[in-house]
Order: C-alpha cells, then sequence, then structure tokens
C-alpha cells in the first residue's frame, strides 16, 4: 500500500515535471514574415549568431528582446544554449572582428509582431501567450 | 598605427556624419586628396551607394576603452614607455566604431582610435584603423574593401579591445611583427560549414604605411641626437589565411609576403653594412655614406615573407591553451626583423576569474644578430684620425639595425566585472640576451643579459 502511494508520488512529480518542461519549452516561439518557411533550431542559432544571413535565398532580419529580459534568456537558453553574458561577450568579440553588430533589440512583444509582420525577411521571438492567430510560427 | 593627415580626418568626419542619418540623400562624392587609390575607391563607394538614396536598414555606435598602467624595475624604457617611473602610455587606448548595413548584404565599419602617435614618442593620435565597406552576397562568403586588419594574429582583429581577451597584454613578442597592422586593400572571407566545425580562407591585397621605431643610445654632437628616430615605410602585397574552427577551439595559419620600401622620395634601404680595413685588425663598418669605404649597399625595396601558426583550444575543465609562433624572412636586407617568435599560454577560468601562464620568445636570425654584434663591438684606437666620430657612429649604426633576442615569462589573471569589462593584472619578467631592439638601451651602455620586471594593471570595457 505504502510502495502504491510512493509510487503514485513520484509518477505524479514526474508528470509536474513533464508539465513543467512543457511550458518551458513553450514559453518562447520564433515568429517570422510570411515569406520564410519554418526553421530548424541550428539555423536559427546560427542566424542569431550572425552566421547566417539568408534562408533559402530570403535575406534574414534577426530581432532580439531586450538583454537582460525573461523572454530573451529563456531565448538564448532553449535554442542557442548560451547565457546572456556569453552572448554578450560573443558579439562583443564578433563586432571588433568587424563582422557586424548584435541583432536589432525590441523590448515589447508588439512592436516585434509589427515589425516582424510587415518586414519581409524579418525574424523574432515572443512569449508564447503573445502569440496571436494570423502570425507565421517558425519554431517554438 | 598610421600617420595620418586632415584627409583621413575629412573622410572620417563623412563616414560619421552619413552613417548617423536615418536616411541619405548625399550625391556629392567628397574628394580625396593624397589617400591610397583603395581607400578612395572604398569611401567612393560609400558615396555612391549614399547618392542612391539607400536607407541604413541599421546602424549602431560602440566603443572601446583601456586604462592601462605598466612599471618596469629599470630606468630605461621597455616598448616605448614603460620603465620604473610606471606609465598609462603603453597600454592605454579607446576607440569608437561605427556599424551600418544596408540592406542586409552590404555594410560599413569605421573605427576611430586614440592611441600613442606611430611617430612620436611625446603625442597622441586619433587615427582611423578601420573604414570599410563589407559585401556579404551569401552566407558563406564575405568581401571588403577599404582600410581593414591584416589577418596576421590570433587576435589581429581585435587586440586593441582588451575587454575581448583575458591577457593584460597580448605577448609583444609575437605582436610586434610589424608596427603597423592596417592597410588600405580588398580581402576576401570564404567560409566552409558544417553541423560542428568550419573552415575559413581569408585573402587580403592592400598596401599600408608604418613608422619602424628606431632607438639611439648614443647620438654626435651637430649630427645625430640621441633618442628615438622613425623610419617611414610603406607596403604592399598580400596573403591568406586558413582557420578551422570547432566548437569553442580554433587553429589557424597564415602566409603573407609584401614588398617594403622607403615612403617619400627615393627609397634607399642599406642590406649591411660592409667592413672597412685599415690596418690589420683594425677598421670599422661604413654605417653612413659621409665615413670612407666603398659605399653602402642599398636596394629600393625589400620582401618580407612571414608565416604564422595559431591555436586557441579548449581542453576541458575551464582549461585553454592559447599559442602562436611566427617566422620571418628578409633575405635581402640584414638590417630587418627576420625572426623566429611566438608563445604559448595556459588559462584557466574559475567562474569570474581567469588566471594564465605564459612564456614567450623573440629571436632573430643569425644575420641581423652577427651584424649587431660584430659593429656594436667595433672601436678603432685612437691614433685613427675621427676616432671618436667614428666609434660613435659604430653605435649608431649598430642601433640601427633591427635585433632581437628576448624571452619572457608572465602570469596574470583578468576578472570580468561584466560581459564588456575587465579588471587584469600582471607579472613579467623579461629575460634579454644579445640584444632587443624592443628596450631602449641607456646612452653609453648596453642591455645584454639582463632582466626586466614588469608589472601590469589595467581596465577595460566595450561599450
Amino acid at each position: 500500500m505504502i510502495h502504491a502511494r510512493i509510487r503514485s508520488a513520484l509518477l505524479l512529480l514526474a508528470l509536474a515535471s513533464t508539465a513543467a518542461d512543457t511550458r518551458a519549452i513553450d514559453g518562447v516561439v520564433v515568429i517570422g514574415h510570411t515569406n520564410i518557411k519554418r526553421l530548424d533550431a541550428p539555423t536559427l542559432a546560427r542566424i542569431y549568431t550572425g552566421r547566417v544571413i539568408e534562408v533559402d535565398g530570403v535575406a534574414v532580419t534577426a530581432i532580439n528582446a531586450n538583454a537582460g529580459s525573461e523572454v530573451r534568456t529563456r531565448f538564448l537558453q532553449m535554442f542557442l544554449n548560451q547565457d546572456e553574458d556569453k552572448y554578450t561577450a560573443y558579439w562583443t568579440v564578433r563586432r571588433y572582428i568587424g563582422k557586424g553588430a548584435s541583432p536589432r533589440e525590441m523590448g515589447k512583444s508588439s512592436d516585434v509582431i509589427r515589425f516582424v509582420t510587415s518586414t519581409p525577411g524579418a525574424i523574432g521571438y515572443i512569449d508564447a501567450a503573445d502569440l496571436q492567430p494570423g502570425l507565421n510560427v517558425l519554431l517554438r | 598605427m598610421i600617420d595620418l593627415g586632415p584627409p583621413s580626418f575629412l573622410c572620417c568626419r563623412r563616414i560619421f556624419t552619413t552613417m548617423k542619418a536615418a536616411s541619405f540623400k548625399t550625391g556629392t562624392c567628397v574628394r580625396l586628396r593624397s589617400l591610397s587609390w583603395l581607400f578612395s575607391l572604398s569611401l567612393s563607394i560609400s558615396a555612391c551607394v549614399v547618392s542612391l538614396e539607400v536607407e541604413a536598414a541599421d546602424y549602431s555606435i560602440s566603443g572601446y576603452g583601456t586604462l592601462g598602467f605598466a612599471q618596469t624595475d629599470k630606468p630605461y624604457a621597455y616598448q616605448r614607455f614603460v620603465d620604473d617611473a610606471g606609465t598609462f602610455r603603453r597600454d592605454s587606448i579607446a576607440g569608437v566604431q561605427i556599424d551600418a548595413v544596408f540592406d542586409g548584404q552590404i555594410g560599413a565599419t569605421a573605427q576611430l582610435r586614440l592611441s600613442p602617435a606611430s611617430d612620436n614618442d611625446a603625442k597622441y593620435r586619433a587615427t582611423l584603423a578601420w573604414a570599410f565597406l563589407s559585401y556579404r552576397p551569401e552566407n558563406d562568403w564575405l568581401f571588403r574593401v577599404g582600410r581593414q586588419r591584416i589577418p596576421l594574429y590570433l587576435y589581429s582583429q581585435n587586440f586593441d579591445v582588451g575587454a575581448t581577451y583575458d591577457f593584460a597584454r597580448l605577448p609583444t613578442e609575437m605582436y610586434s611583427i610589424s608596427p603597423n597592422n592596417e592597410m588600405d586593400g580588398v580581402s576576401f572571407s570564404r567560409t566552409w560549414s558544417r553541423a560542428d566545425d568550419e573552415v575559413v580562407l581569408d585573402g587580403f591585397w592592400g598596401r599600408s604605411k608604418s613608422d619602424v621605431r628606431i632607438w639611439l643610445r648614443d647620438g654626435i654632437a651637430g649630427v645625430q641626437n640621441a633618442g628615438s628616430m622613425f623610419r617611414r615605410l610603406e607596403a604592399d602585397g598580400g596573403g591568406i589565411a586558413l582557420s578551422y574552427r570547432q566548437s569553442d577551439s580554433t587553429f589557424r595559419m597564415s602566409v603573407s609576403r609584401v614588398a617594403i620600401g622607403e615612403r617619400g622620395g627615393n627609397s634607399s634601404i642599406p642590406t649591411t653594412f660592409p667592413f672597412v680595413s685599415i690596418a690589420p685588425g683594425v677598421g670599422f663598418y661604413q654605417v653612413d655614406p659621409s665615413l670612407p669605404g666603398p659605399g653602402i649597399p642599398t636596394i629600393r625595396k625589400f620582401d618580407f615573407t612571414t608565416l604564422t601558426l595559431g591555436a586557441n583550444v579548449n581542453i576541458g575543465s575551464d582549461y585553454r591553451i592559447i599559442s602562436e609562433f611566427a617566422r620571418t624572412n628578409v633575405p635581402e636586407t640584414a638590417l630587418s626583423t627576420q625572426s623566429t617568435r611566438g608563445y604559448a599560454s595556459i588559462l584557466k577560468r574559475i567562474d569570474k576569474w581567469t588566471q594564465y601562464v605564459t612564456i614567450a620568445f623573440l629571436k632573430s636570425q643569425s644575420a641581423p644578430l652577427d651584424l649587431h654584434a660584430s659593429v656594436a663591438s667595433t672601436v678603432v684606437p685612437p691614433f685613427v684620425p675621427n676616432a671618436a666620430l667614428i666609434n660613435a657612429a659604430q653605435r649608431i649604426g649598430a642601433d640601427q639595425v633591427l635585433a632581437f633576442d628576448q624571452r619572457s615569462l608572465a602570469i596574470g589573471t583578468s576578472y570580468a566585472l561584466s560581459p564588456t569589462s575587465k579588471l587584469k593584472a600582471e607579472l613579467m619578467h623579461v629575460r634579454i640576451g644579445q640584444v632587443s631592439s624592443l628596450v631602449d638601451a641607456p646612452p653609453g651602455s648596453n642591455i645584454r643579459n639582463q632582466g626586466i620586471n614588469v608589472i601590469s594593471l589595467s581596465y577595460s570595457v566595450v561599450f
């Protein structure tokens, strides 16, 4: 009886953990202009590290959330496997080896959505809670 | 460091002005007076881009700076400025950079740097370190035209930006191949990417100007002052660099070849100093055309070939090994820097701290070292007419031979205050062998077999 309860408790814990993981993965949604098809995670990482500037012949313009914001922290962790310090340091070096500047930053999800929907080739990410119908979801 | 006249500042103002504007409606190309044709070309292209009323999709301004203090335990200067009085001049530097991107494929970058003048020990000077247009037609190709950095070293592009590496100072033994590391020219970069690694081939061709500093420990009254003098040189040529990057490690090699001559007027570079025998066992070197002798053989230009190897390897457990090696070959003159040089460092990161130990060496090949030793040790006896003058000329002649024989051991640490700022400290012991042109030898003396201890403290930031 006791063993059964323990098993049930562990199962519940496992399910709760899985649910929490799912929420974390769903926490950030990558959106893009309608002229961009779905992306895979490695390509997305290369875009946000400046190593890819076009996808399937379409020039891409990446948008970042503000440095230190929660959504950016989650994005970096999920898709680039980096933290803010490493990412900032990466772009600091990249800028000063003449390989360009980090993606432009926008503070609000509404600004990201407006820019992405109106700019061909634009890519951004938003909190899943801000996702609106009709947006072109590239990765989540 | 390049000696820029007013035209360069004109260019700089133009780039700053154009990049600050949100839209560009200028149709007049700036007339450039005396910069190299490639630099003119890049700015002309820039002006044309501007005249087409292309809007800058994005532009950004950033800056960097290092406030560095260094002090030795010797009264004479090491690396131009550092002596027992201490100085901020050796390591303090500041710069501002503008990056602009037009339509995703065309970009422009300009960097203005404030640092000690390359041709004057007393002055600071603002120089245009970078001013190039870049064109990236696809992910794997990058073309640049304009003033840019020569890709000689692992840290060629960012060695002015102390916040981007942990060393208090990049090893001078390695990073002193050329007094100037910028060129006006063209370059390409081709990348082959795979899932976990990439290969990059860089090629460049261009022209550069530099001021080679020579320290004369003794002068001749009314003829030549003691102290620093600067030889104005120009170089043109090119090279390639091949890099392999895997995960967090980089391996690279480069080969370059340039032709170097004096700029302005007729270039006349001595290849050696002929020995003039007066009597058995008595003689001197003709180090100046005014001294009697057969004449100093000269050439208009000489070839300077450089081979570099480098590696920056993550060996796990937050340990990293960084090492570079270079061989310079200058077969046509014994007065120039034909040498072997390099360093090896091991670094350990612990949270925000990074500790390192570096050993470095720089040794000229036998031709310049032997010529220096022979000329420096030549003394004619007093019975020879003008003996004092000839002997003083010998010391001046020896000092004009760029000869190096030194090694160093450094321990240091950096502390990352943030991703964009670092505090650094380093203790270094330099051991001089026969001679080193990195040291300002005291009057009437030499620095053979001397040791120099250097302490360095610095704060570096980018913003």
